[in-house]
Order: structure tokens, then sequence, then C-alpha cells
């Protein structure tokens, strides 16, 4: 193959038990799951970062996790860099880890508060014993210039609670990509940033992805900030894609009705616009019991019968793009 | 049509032992009955704190100083008693996070219930119930999950219930803040479409703060522009984004993303907002404004008035209308 492939995932299911209380128990219930992802599959080209898009509980978090072996998956396959990980063990799994970094939506949170910024960071150098503690040191200090966090030598030494909020991101950034990786999930990385702070960042982490050959999967629920960061576009519901295709494709002719109602809710900042608004009826259902058929039917509005009983598979829609709807194209 | 809300000069100061932090600074609006304001502005641009000092709800640690009238009276002279008979009866209040203002012991018709009682004392249960199921049936919520408690409801349903909650009694005037920001995209896009229609119906005039230039512009009158404490920018909505005044105003719009895709060129506002328990001298957007000259650098700008519009900036100086 001539493409250069940096994560294929195949067939990727992760449902998690529902913890039931001693009466069920007893009684002998079926046990219940949470169908959170269930039968994804996707490849990533190198330096072509993917956006996973999606609402809460839509499996998208979930998704990256299980392809950082964060979580053990139910079923399936996740190949990264040509090898197979899918049921690697953690020690094999650790120099693994140096390729592939996350950066998760709240930077409080990714950072112990007792730790200073320098060594939050120098900390990843440690585990992985990289560099004499001398080398370590200049190493997190031109991380720390390359992220804007300046002067480096007072950021070094300050905590978490005396930055802000975007610098808390750049810092979490400054961790991941000390061990020079090649793949990172960044799952609402921007999510929690006010809007000109949140443009800073991406702008930043394009300019890194070019100077550090970074593939990103980003996650967002957030579908307009994926155009700035990523090559192609997965949109999941309920556990499923239901569209993967090129950047410019989805923006310009998305197919399933889904993907349309998320790009029309985004709100513009135009009062002039007319807007065709296509909000679907309701909320996400329950992932414990998805809808039968296509997930999406019962908020659709151009549902039909077979849409109730027949799950449409994803079907190529041409130039690598696909799309999981009976009636693709023709709503 | 008629002032609903007068600010006038209000400043808010949050102390602490080692420092006080000047979260409003003089900041003065006025709101005409039956209209929608956006309130817009960055995290810690004094936003927030807008929302709450008019519902007289600021922390113990807040000093506010100014006037706040609402419909000829001063909010901020009002004695306890006085403002619990304002709250929910005239002025009610919507926040971010439902789940944090509903009570998670108590059924949700309870919370009806008790709103009620307070302001119209032990009514007849059948009068209740019409009032409850007027504003039920508005935000489409079926009258039979009035026994069930707020962990019972989605996201998106808890803050259908809280809108119902905070309309029961007709007030006049709802501040929303951030209402929609914890919610999923296409759930925000069904509050804001109910929110835009329950305006309409009741009549009522709204207050609608939030961080997202695109959430007001489908729906508010006015936009006022808040930074560091300041309001920078007031002005109606088209008027607005057609031609926006302040240099923040126009940067903080071009930040947003749309959804052209054609469109690529990211762009952002250079720096952070200034840190308020030492604001920086003069304007308070110098220092990240691309057209700062010496005079931004060390004297505040007043509010010069542009064709109607208000704006805080020196470069509208020549252009000013002495009241």
């Amino acid at each position: 193959m001539s493409e250069d492939i940096i994560l294929q995932v195949e067939n990727l299911v992760k449902y998690f038990p529902v913890k039931g209380g001693l009466l069920s128990s007893i009684l002998g219930r079926e046990k219940r799951f949470v169908h959170a992802v269930d039968d994804v599959s996707f490849d990533i080209q190198r330096r072509k970062s993917l956006g996973l898009v999606g609402e809460s509980g839509s499996g998208k978090t979930t998704t990256g996790r299980l392809v950082l072996r964060l979580l053990d998956p139910t079923s399936g396959r996740i190949v990264f860099n040509g090898k197979d990980i899918t049921h690697m063990q953690d020690k094999e799994l650790i120099p693994l880890r140096k390729k592939m970094q996350v950066i998760f939506q709240d930077p409080m949170a990714s950072l112990n508060p007792y730790m200073k910024i320098g060594d939050a960071v120098k900390d990843a150098l440690d585990i992985h014993n990289i560099g004499s503690p001398r080398e370590r040191r200049d190493m997190v200090m031109d991380m720390l210039k390359k992220m804007g966090l300046t002067p480096p030598e007072r950021i070094y030494n300050s905590y978490p609670k005396d930055i802000s909020g975007g610098q808390r991101q750049r810092v979490v950034i400054a961790r991941a990509l000390v061990l020079n990786p090649e793949f990172i999930v960044a799952d609402e990385a921007v999510a929690m940033l006010d809007v000109s702070i949140r443009s800073q960042l991406i702008e930043l982490m394009i300019e890194l992805a070019e100077e550090f050959g970074l593939t990103y999967l980003f996650i967002t629920h957030d579908l307009a900030v994926t155009k700035y960061i990523c090559d192609r576009i997965a949109v999941m519901y309920l556990g499923k894609i239901v569209e993967i295709g090129p950047l410019r494709d989805i923006f310009t002719s998305p197919l399933h009705p889904y993907t349309r109602s998320l790009m029309s809710v985004i709100p513009v900042p135009d009062p002039f616009r007319e807007k065709e608004e296509f909000i679907p009826k309701g909320e996400i259902p329950n992932p414990i019991s998805p809808p039968s058929g296509c997930r999406f039917h019962p908020r659709c509005p151009y549902a039909k019968e077979v849409c109730k009983t027949t799950e449409p598979p994803l079907r190529d829609a041409g130039k690598g793009h696909q799309v999981a709807c009976h009636f693709a194209g023709e709503v | 049509m008629g002032v609903v809300l007068s600010v006038r000069d209000v400043s808010v100061y949050y102390k602490s032992y080692t420092r006080t932090v000047l979260a409003l600074d003089r900041v003065s609006l006025d709101v005409e009955e039956g209209k929608v304001v956006g309130v817009v502005g960055e995290s810690g641009c004094g936003k927030s704190t807008f929302g709450s000092a008019i519902m007289r709800i600021l922390p113990h640690s807040a000093e506010v100083k100014g006037n706040i009238f609402f419909r000829g009276k001063d909010l901020l002279s009002e004695d306890p008693e006085g403002m619990r008979r304002i709250r929910g009866a005239h002025i009610s209040m919507i926040f971010q996070d439902p789940m944090t203002s509903l009570n998670p012991v108590m059924k949700v018709k309870d919370h009806f219930i008790e709103t009620i009682h307070t302001h119209k004392g032990k009514i007849a249960e059948e009068e209740s119930m019409s009032m409850i199921k007027e504003v039920m049936d508005a935000v489409g919520i079926s009258l039979s999950r009035l026994n069930d408690y707020p962990f019972q409801f989605s996201g998106g349903m808890r803050q259908r219930m809280m809108i119902a909650l905070s309309l029961v009694l007709h007030p006049e005037l709802v501040i929303a803040d951030e209402p929609t920001t914890s919610l999923d995209v296409i759930i925000q896009a069904q509050i804001l479409n109910l929110l835009r229609d329950l305006q309409k119906k009741f009549g009522m005039t709204l207050v609608l703060i939030t961080h997202d230039l695109g959430v007001v512009a489908e729906m508010a009158h006015y936009i006022a522009v808040f930074y560091a404490g300041h309001v920078v920018e007031f002005a109606p909505v088209k008027e607005l984004y057609k031609d926006p005044l302040h240099p923040y105003t126009k940067l903080l719009m071009k930040a947003i993303p749309n959804i052209d895709i054609d469109d690529r060129q990211i762009s952002f506002i250079p720096g952070y907002p200034p840190d308020l328990s030492s604001p920086p001298p003069g304007c308070r957007f110098h220092d990240r404004c691309p057209y700062a000259t010496d005079k931004c650098r060390k004297e505040t700008p007043p509010e010069f008035r542009v064709n109607g519009r208000k704006v805080k900036c020196w470069l509208y100086e020549g252009e000013r209308v002495n009241e």
C-alpha cells in the first residue's frame, strides 16, 4: 500500500456492563450493557488528522480512549504503525505510549495541583528515562518556550493555579509533546476555553503538527473548529460512525441527516442570515437499549419503515466519503 | 417603549484578604421593555457578575456601588424582604447548570409549588396547577412528569424545566446566564428556539448572558459587549454585526469559527484579558489592541456616541456628541 496509515481501527466494540443492584443479581436478571462504541472502523493516514464529531453519549471519547489502549475493547482490532496493539500488555505498551499521547478537556484536572509546571512536564521524561537530569530540564524549558509560555524560568517554577486556563492547556500540550509523539488524541482539548483563547490554541496545534509531523484524532462536539485542523471528519451517533469523509465534502455536501443537523445548528454570528435550521426531535436515546434499525430513526424527519427495521451499513459515496443512511443523497 | 431596567454606574468589587478585584467598573445600561439584550464577553469580563448584581445574589465578599433601577425602584436599596418579593415574581433567572439550581431531593412539582406559594400565599391547588400547566405546556414537558425528581430528567429537559420554573409567575424580566453552555449543540438550538418563542409569547424582557456571539446574533435586539468590567460597546444587533465599532468587538467577531469551508484563516486576539485586581491604566484593551495609541495607554476612554450607538474607544473621539 502506498498510503502511510498511522492508525487502523477495525470493528471496534466497547460495551460497559451496567451495575445492577443486589436484587437483579438474586433474580438472575439479564445483564445489561451500555453500547458505547458499536462496530466502529476507520483509518488515519499519517499527518492527515481526523476529526471525530458527535454529541455527548455518541461514544467519541470512548473511541479515543480505546485507540490509546486506556480502555480494553470488547472486540475489534487496533493497529498502530502497522503493529496490532489490541491485546498488548502494559509493559509492551510503555514504549508505544511515547508515540501516542493525549490531551484532555480540563487542564486543571490533568495537572497535579501540588506539582510545579516544569516538574509536571519533566515527569514524562523521567518515566521514560530520556536524557540526563540536566538535559531534561533544558528540554522542558525549550518546550515551554515553544508553547509561548514565557518566561520559561518563571513558568517552570509556578503551580497550575498561578496561570490562566489557556496557559494551563499549553502546559498539557507541552507535556504531551516533550516525548516527541507521532499521534495525539485531543479530546475536547479546546472546548473549555474562551473563543479567542481557543483560536490561539488551535493555531498553536496546527503549527506544532507541522513542526513535529503530528497526526491528531481531534475529538469535538463543535463541527466548526474541525475545519482548521482536520483533513477528514467522522461523525458518530450512539456508538456508530454515521458518516465519514474528506473535510470539504462533509462541510459542503453532508449526506447523513444527522450530519446536516449538526451543521445547521452551529450558531452563526450573522443576524441577517436566513437560517435554515434542521433540528432533530428530542434527545440522543439511551445507549443501554439503542433503537432498532438505524439508530437515528426516532429523531429523523425522513425516517421510513425500513429505517426502523434494518440497520443501514456504511456505504461508499465516492472519493472516500461513506455514509450509513438508507436514503442518503435522496433526502 | 419604556425602560424596564436601568443600570447606573454600577461597580462591583470582590474583596479578599490579599486583594480587591474590580469586576464591574461603573457600568451603565438601559434595557427596554419586551426586548432581548445580549450581554457578551469572555470569561472574567464581568457579565455574570452583572446578572447576579441585578438579582442581588452576589456573594458576601462583593461590594456593590451605583444604582439599579427596576421600574423606577432602586434594587440596591431594597431590604432582603423586598428583594425576596421581587425575585421570582418580577425578575427571575435561568442558570447555566440546571442540576445545581434545582433541589435534588425535591420533586419537580414541589419546586413550582414552593415558588408559587412564596409569592402568592397558599392558593388553591387547581389554581397553581393551571399556572404550572401553562408553562409546562409552553416548554413541552408532559404534566405526568411533575412527580419526578430532577435527576430523572436529561440535561436538555432539566433546562426546559428550569425555564418553565422561571416563567411560572410571569416575571417582567428574565436574566438567562449562559443558559445553553452546558448543553449539546442540537439541544442548544432547541433551547434557544424555545427561549425565542417564549419571549414573544410572554412578552418578557430578556437579558441573555453568553460568551457566544453566535448565540445572541439570532435572538437579541441589542448587544452589550463587556470587556474587563466595562461595557465597551452597545448597539442594536444588526448594526453591531454589520459594522462593529470597538476593536475588541471586531476581533472577537473574527475569532468565531464560521461554517464557510473556504474561510480557513484562523484569527484570534493576541494576549489575555487583564488581571482585574490591578487593571492596566488607560483603556483596558490597549495591550491587545492593534490601534492603540499613547492616549489609550494613559487615559480611560469615556463612552462616545456614534449614530445612537455607544462605544468606549478613543478612535471615536471626534464623533462625540455630548448628552
